[in-house]
C-alpha cells in the first residue's frame, strides 16, 4: 500500500504532500482541480510511463523546468521509497534511494491497476488498445515478456524492410522465410501467454460482471488470433497463414501475418460489445476486467495492487456503484478513486480529500 | 557548426574523425587538436593508418583482415581442416583465438542478414564460404544472439544441411564466472530454456 505522496511541481501542483490511508481513499472536486494528477503521479511512479501523455515534459508544472514525484510505500510490511525526478530533460528513478538504470528494473516493484475513462477505448476502440491492456498486464507479472515484446518487434521491422527491397520475387520469398521462422517462434510465446491470460481473466471477470450487474447479464471475453479462438487451432493455422500470405505480404509490402494483428473479443450477453453495450455496460465491463485483473495478482503475488479509479462511477446506476464499494470494502483493496462533485460524496471511504485549485485537504 | 570557424584543412581533420564510429564532434574536435598539438603523433598516425589501409586485404579464403593472403590461420598445417566457424566480424575471430580452444578454421561474413542496413546475403561472403567446403564436416556458427544472427544462421543452414554437413551453433545462456542475479530477465529466460539434464 501507499503511505505518502509528495509532489513537487508536477502537473498544476507546486508543492504537495498526501497522507493516505488503507481502504477507499476518495479524491472529490470540481472538474480541473488536479484529482486526476494525483493518479497520474502514482501511476508514473510505478511504472514509469503516464496514462495520458507520451512525453515526460508536459508532466512539469506550468513555467518550471523540473518535478519530483516521491512515495512511500509498503510490500509484504517491508517500506518501500520510490522517487522519481525528471530534470534537465532526465528521468532519474530510485527506489530506496537507489538509481535504476532500466524500465524492468523496477516495473513490478509494486503493481498497481488504473482504471481510466480513456480505456472504455478498449471497448470502442480499435484492437490495438486491447493488446496493449493484455501486455502491459502480462509485463507487470513477466518482466521477461517485455525482451519477448522488443524481439518481436525488431523481427517485425526487420521483415518490413525485406519487403521494401528490391530484389527478385523468389529471393525474398527466400528471405521472409526466414524472418519467418523466428516470427513463429517468438510470435507462438506471445500468443501462449495472451490466450492463457485472457483465459484466467475470462473466468474471474465473467463472475464479477455477474454480480456488478445483479445476475443479470452475462460478459465473456476470448482471445482471436489469426481469426481462431482456441488455441492449437491459432497456432497450426499461423504456420499455415504464414507460409500463405506470403504473396500477398510482398503485392501489399505490409506484414499480414501475426499476433501483432491478434484481437481481444468482449462480449455482453453472447453479442460484441462494442456494437451493443450502453455507455453504462461498457464501463462495467472494462470494470471487471481491472477487478480479474487485481485478483490475478493478488492470487500470484499474495497481495492485491494498488487501485486507482479514476471517474468510476459515473454512468454506474446506484447498484453497480454500491456493488463496487462494497466489494473494495469487503476484500480491503487500498484504493484511490475520483469523484466530480463540489461537496463531500456520501461513499463508505476511510479517507476522503477535497481537491480545489492545486491543494489537496482531508476533509474525512 | 563549430567547424566553420576553423581553418579548411583543421576543419577537414574534425569532421573525419567525427565520421568514425562512437567519436562524436566534441571528441572529433578534441582529437584534432591533439594530434596538431603532437606533430611526431600525427605523423606515425598517418603512416599508420596509409600502411593499415595498403597492407592489409581481405584474406581470399576466410575473409578475414591479414597482410599475407591467404592469412596465417588458413595456411596453417595445425589447424583442422575439417571443422570450420562462421562469424560476423573479424574481431570474432579474435576472441575465439585467445580461448586457445577452437582448432578449426574461420568463415568472416563482414555482416549479418539485416534488410534494415540493407544487406542480403549477396552483401555478405557466403558464395567464398560455398567455394570451401571440401573436406569441411562440421559448420559451427558462431554469430551474435541477436534477431539479425539468428536469421543468418538460418539462412546458412539452409544451404549447408543438405550438402550433408553438420551445422552446431554456440549455447546461448549465462556467462561463466557471472552470478546470476546479474544477468537480466531475458538471458536468464531463455538459460532456462536451453537447460541441460546433468
Amino acid at each position: 500500500m501507499i503511505n505518502k505522496l509528495r509532489l513537487e511541481n508536477f502537473r498544476n501542483y507546486e508543492k504537495e504532500l498526501i497522507l493516505l490511508t488503507t481502504g477507499i481513499n476518495v479524491f472529490f472536486g470540481l472538474n480541473g482541480q488536479g484529482k486526476t494528477n494525483v493518479l497520474e503521479a502514482i501511476y508514473y511512479l510505478l511504472t514509469g510511463k503516464s496514462y495520458r501523455v507520451q512525453r515526460d515534459q508536459e508532466l512539469i508544472r506550468w513555467g518550471q523546468t523540473n518535478f519530483h514525484i516521491y512515495g512511500e510505500f509498503n510490500v509484504a510490511q517491508r517500506p518501500i521509497f520510490l522517487e522519481s525526478h525528471y530534470l534537465n530533460k532526465r528521468k532519474i528513478i530510485k527506489i530506496n534511494q537507489v538509481a535504476c538504470r532500466k524500465l524492468s528494473d523496477y516495473v513490478g516493484t509494486i503493481n498497481v491497476v488504473y482504471f481510466s475513462p480513456d480505456d472504455l477505448f478498449m471497448i470502442k476502440g480499435g484492437p490495438s488498445e486491447r493488446r496493449r491492456f493484455l501486455d502491459f498486464h502480462i509485463a507487470q507479472r513477466r518482466p521477461s515478456y517485455i525482451g519477448l515484446i522488443n524481439t518481436y518487434n525488431k523481427i517485425i521491422h526487420q521483415k518490413a524492410a525485406l519487403l521494401k527491397t528490391n530484389v527478385s520475387v523468389s529471393l525474398k520469398i527466400e528471405q521472409l522465410r526466414l524472418w519467418n521462422e523466428q516470427l513463429f517462434i517468438i510470435g507462438k510465446k506471445i500468443i501462449m501467454n495472451r490466450s492463457e491470460i485472457i483465459n484466467r481473466l475470462n473466468n474471474i471477470s465473467y463472475n464479477i460482471y455477474e454480480m456488478l450487474s445483479n445476475q443479470k447479464e452475462k460478459m465473456n471475453i476470448g482471445y482471436v488470433s489469426m481469426g481462431q479462438e482456441e488455441l492449437e487451432k491459432s497456432i497450426s493455422k499461423f504456420s499455415e497463414l504464414l507460409e500463405d500470405k506470403i504473396m500477398s505480404e510482398i503485392d501489399r509490402q505490409i506484414i499480414l501475418v501475426g499476433p501483432h494483428r491478434d484481437d481481444l473479443r468482449i462480449s455482453l450477453d453472447n453479442k460484441l460489445a462494442r456494437n451493443y453495450a450502453s455507455q453504462g455496460q461498457q464501463r462495467s465491463l472494462v470494470l471487471s476486467l481491472k477487478l480479474a485483473e487485481l485478483e490475478i495478482m493478488k492470487e500470484e503475488k499474495g497481495e492485491y495492487p494498488l487501485l486507482l479509479l479514476d471517474d468510476v462511477l459515473s454512468e454506474l446506476d446506484s447498484f453497480r456503484r454500491e456493488y463496487l464499494v462494497e466489494f473494495i470494502n469487503l476484500s480491503s483493496i487500498q484504493t484511490l478513486m475520483t469523484l466530480s462533485s463540489a461537496d463531500e460524496p456520501q461513499v463508505k471511504a476511510n479517507s476522503k480529500f477535497k481537491v480545489h485549485q492545486g491543494q489537496i485537504r482531508r476533509v474525512y | 557548426m563549430d567547424f566553420i570557424f576553423y581553418p579548411q584543412p583543421l576543419a577537414n581533420l574534425i569532421s573525419s574523425f567525427a565520421r568514425l564510429p562512437g567519436i562524436g564532434p566534441k571528441t572529433a574536435g578534441r582529437l584534432a587538436f591533439y594530434l596538431l598539438q603532437h606533430p611526431q603523433l600525427a605523423e606515425d598516425l598517418a603512416k599508420a593508418i596509409s600502411a593499415a589501409k595498403n597492407d592489409i586485404r581481405k584474406c581470399t579464403v576466410c575473409c578475414n583482415f591479414t597482410d599475407k593472403d591467404p592469412c596465417p590461420v588458413c595456411q596453417s598445417a595445425r589447424r583442422d581442416r575439417t571443422l570450420l566457424c562462421v562469424v560476423e566480424h573479424p574481431r570474432d575471430v579474435v576472441s575465439l583465438e585467445k580461448t586457445g580452444e577452437f582448432k578449426g578454421l574461420y568463415h568472416v561474413l563482414h555482416g549479418v542478414l539485416s534488410p534494415l542496413e540493407g544487406i542480403g546475403p549477396d552483401q555478405l561472403t557466403i558464395e567464398k564460404l560455398l567455394l570451401r567446403l571440401e573436406g569441411v564436416q562440421e559448420v559451427i556458427m558462431a554469430l551474435n544472439p541477436t534477431v539479425e544472427g539468428e536469421a543468418t544462421c538460418l539462412y546458412l543452414s539452409k544451404l549447408l544441411k543438405p550438402l550433408g554437413l553438420e551445422v552446431s551453433r554456440l549455447a546461448h545462456g549465462l556467462p561463466v564466472g557471472g552470478d546470476l542475479e546479474f544477468a537480466d530477465e531475458i538471458t536468464i529466460a531463455r538459460a532456462l530454456e536451453g537447460r541441460r539434464i546433468i
